[in-house]
């Protein structure tokens, strides 16, 4: 009865816990995030699928530049995605390959807006938000090349530079843009065509010397 | 204090959820050698560091131990990984080869972050509470006669409930936060996700306008996710509750090309059916073996009598 009851106890401490940390964010869970840190590492989870929706599309761009100047845009996510439903019920490797470049995209832009969110209420009150983003980028820049995800878009461009290599690139940077879907009102209207929106882009990245350059 | 004897009790009788434990165990096993299989041939692009994918550290970077390793390694850990589930599949090893399974998956994922979902996200989970269960009982290579002590016992029927209790906490954590967003709540949000060009299928087209269907598939959603954990234990809901969850599931399947995460979601519904039903299940497709054994035993016995005969004149 007493092993039974301790097994209970356990049961119940874990179920507590994994409540606490899992449910919308709140006070005392902000209060505890060194210990929701401590839980993630072997407890992760997120359950907010779709919640809310994204309501855009993301457009991928690598902008080349050849010796001679000249310069070549080509959007990625857009082929892959029509591939991904090209091949429908099997387009696994595909969707391998969408899933590591949005999730990337979507990861730095989340740690962007999460960054600039603290930045903005520590520095910039009563200053212009565009003044602010400015003189928040100046100080991310640094740790927006040392993300992992940065790291891996630069590599899909080394491998797009490879696959193109009669073009002869010099240098390339990745353009991060957004195009919002027709408001749910607006859907049948076509005189109502969404615009593409910037939302970041990074410096540019010497293929001789490997390295990003300003 | 007699309920919570009694219930303690009820708990530690049997294990309440044999069978099904045991056909969900070989499940899990095809379930992982189907996921290595997808992935194999995009090892230098999610198991290379620095190719394409760049990886963080994981926990056994923690541990003190280099997970680069692993990397190097990639092909002879995917097949680990393989044999573990093999192993699993025939009940060899037991809760051991269940551990191994664990920290080998629990590796994969975290070095293959980006690329995860919701159902691996609850599949490490439920690999976790397997661990704690008796999903040995049934369909192994090696019959065991150990009896199951009152306390293991307990153990494993509160692993099954923690089984249960995640999938409907999963759903509820979910409905709770889409409440908070105005699409959800304005009954617009499928539109929405169908037209993100992501999860966009060729059938999307057909319906993504439709008002009426956007409006009832977003409702749907927010009820079902909201109420599962607290109806599907009723024994006159719990049918339209698995049956709502399965339709839910498919839709997301055909309509958003999320393939793995509809198929496991739905195999942990089988926990919510009684053992005393599967039992049955089983002993129905055992005599049916039995009978076509016994069809091709007597041809082949016949066929021999005759052979014997021709022989003889």
């Amino acid at each position: 009865m007493v092993k039974k009851l301790m097994v209970l106890f356990v049961f119940g401490l874990y179920w507590g816990i994994t409540v606490f940390f899992t449910i919308p964010e709140n006070y005392l869970q902000i209060k505890a995030i060194r210990l929701g840190k401590v839980f993630s590492t072997m407890f992760y989870q997120r359950w907010s699928f779709f919640a809310p929706p994204p309501q855009h599309n993301d457009r991928l761009y690598y902008q080349f530049i050849t010796h001679n100047h000249d310069t070549l845009l080509y959007e990625v996510l857009q082929p892959v995605q029509k591939l991904r439903k090209k091949q429908y019920l099997a387009n696994n490797d595909i969707s391998i390959i969408d899933y590591v470049l949005s999730n990337s995209l979507n990861n730095i832009s989340d740690q962007i807006r999460e960054n600039f969110g603290n930045y903005k209420y520590l520095h910039c009150e009563g200053m212009d938000e565009d003044a602010c983003f400015s003189m928040f980028l100046e100080g991310f820049e640094k740790e927006m090349y040392e993300m992992n995800e940065i790291n891996t878009l630069k590599n899909y461009g080394i491998r797009l530079n490879h696959s193109k290599s009669d073009r002869h690139f010099y240098k390339f940077k990745v353009i991060y843009a957004t195009v919002p879907v027709a408001k749910f009102a607006d859907r049948n209207n076509p005189e109502k065509v969404p615009k593409e929106q910037f939302v970041f882009e990074t410096k540019y990245y010497d293929l001789t010397h490997n390295l990003w350059i300003d | 204090m007699d309920r919570l004897n009694a219930f303690l009790d009820n708990l530690s009788k049997q294990n309440n959820f044999s069978y099904y434990l045991s056909i969900f165990r070989i499940f899990i096993g095809f379930h992982i050698i189907k996921k290595i299989y997808l992935l194999w041939g995009s090892q230098s692009i999610l198991l290379s560091n620095g190719v394409f994918f760049e990886h963080k550290d994981i926990f056994l970077d923690y541990l003190g131990i280099d997970s680069t390793l692993v990397l190097d390694y990639n092909t002879l850990f995917l097949s680990t990984i393989v044999v573990t589930s093999i192993l699993i599949i025939f009940g060899v090893g037991k809760n051991f080869t269940l551990i191994a399974l664990y920290l080998e998956m629990k590796i994969l994922q975290d070095l293959t972050y980006p690329i995860l979902n919701g159902g691996d996200n609850l599949l490490i989970f439920v690999l976790l509470y397997l661990i704690f269960s008796k999903c040995f009982d049934h369909f192994t290579l090696v019959k065991s006669e150990v009896k199951h002590g009152k306390l293991s016992l307990f153990v494993s029927n509160l692993a099954v409930y923690s089984i249960c209790i995640h999938l409907g906490y999963v759903y509820f954590i979910s409905a709770i936060h889409k409440i908070h967003s105005d699409v959800w709540f304005n009954g617009t949000a499928l539109y929405y996700i169908m037209n993100l060009e992501r999860f966009e299928s060729p059938l999307n087209h057909y319906v993504s306008d439709s008002g009426f269907f956007t409006t009832m598939g977003t409702y749907f959603t927010l009820l079902f996710e909201m109420l599962f954990i607290f109806l599907v234990w009723n024994k006159h809901l719990k049918i339209v509750f698995l049956l709502s969850g399965i339709l839910l599931h498919a839709g997301i399947y055909f309509f958003m090309m999320i393939y793995d995460f509809e198929i496991f979601f739905v195999s942990l519904y089988g926990f919510f059916i009684s053992n005393l039903y599967w039992e049955k299940i089983v002993r129905y497709l055992d005599n049916q073996v039995m009978k076509i054994k016994s069809i091709y035993l007597k041809k082949s016995v016949t066929m021999k009598v005759g052979a014997t005969e021709v022989l003889k004149k």
